[in-house]
């Protein structure tokens, strides 16, 4: 994260247009990659623009000009990176999976694995007659696969 | 001193519900711009004390534009009660070191 991450590009030839807004957007995709919950970023988000709008809108009351409001505006909400330090600061407002990493990364994966064989009787629950072929050609498909195995190990064995 | 800010915007937030720019504008105003909290700060802060209870947000429209209002629960003037009371513990015991410093 650099010095400009959170400024807008300037546009070189026209001066009055120099002074970089706040770039929001830059904010937003930082405090997703640092794992802040989608529901206070886009929160976050908003009351920041709604905030600089309002600074805007009272500076602009006082018949300043437009470069000088922006420029006033972004200084008073303050630097993006301190305001992205502060959030990031906060682990409650982190996605559960990045405040329990062990619970992310180990027991959901294992519990999603325990799960596998039994979902297929709790999606077919109202299917019985499917859930019951489905059986049966599980069943089935395993005494083949068992045969075949048996087989081979006998044609081992005896040859 | 890291619980100030929580301990004005849970003081500013308890006498009424205000949404984020309402709110920083009236602490400017109650402390005599001598605690000039950064803007954009606040938020994270709100939404922490959300998080732990603290606070409640609802979103109101307010000619034509939708705020989101923070007002604070019980458990946040619980907070606040303690947040009050570490506070005067702290300026009492620097008002005894700045006595004694100017006895001496």
């Amino acid at each position: 994260m650099n010095g400009s991450a959170f400024n807008r590009e300037s546009t070189p030839l026209l001066e009055q247009q120099a002074v970089p807004e706040p770039d929001f957007e830059a904010l937003r995709s930082h405090l997703l990659d640092a794992g802040i919950s989608p529901r206070f970023v886009r929160r976050t988000m908003t009351e920041l623009r709604d905030h600089y709008d309002d600074i805007r809108h009272d500076i602009a009351q006082q018949g300043i000009s437009e470069h000088e409001t922006v420029r006033l505006a972004t200084e008073q909400l303050g630097n993006l990176h301190v305001i992205a330090k502060h959030v990031k600061s906060r682990t409650e407002l982190r996605r559960w999976s990045y405040r329990y990493p062990a619970i992310g990364r180990i027991a959901l994966p294992l519990l999603c694995v325990a799960a596998l064989p039994i979902a297929p009787f709790v999606a077919g629950a109202n299917h019985a007659p499917a859930l019951v072929r489905w059986g049966a050609i599980l069943a089935l498909s395993g005494l083949v696969t068992a045969g075949l195995f048996l087989a081979m190990q006998l044609s081992i064995s005896l040859g | 001193m890291s619980g100030v800010p929580e301990l004005l915007l849970l003081q500013q937030l308890n006498a009424e519900e205000m949404y984020g720019y309402e709110l920083v504008k009236r602490i400017r105003g109650v402390t005599g711009e001598t605690i000039t909290l950064g803007e954009g700060v606040i938020y994270p802060v709100l939404h922490g004390l959300e998080q732990s209870g603290a606070l409640k947000a609802r979103r109101k429209k307010v000619a034509g534009r939708t705020r989101v209002y923070y007002s604070v629960t019980a458990k946040g003037r619980k907070r606040l009660g303690i947040l009050q009371h570490e506070w005067q513990r702290i300026q009492s015991g620097i008002n005894a070191a700045l006595g004694a410093a100017s006895r001496a």
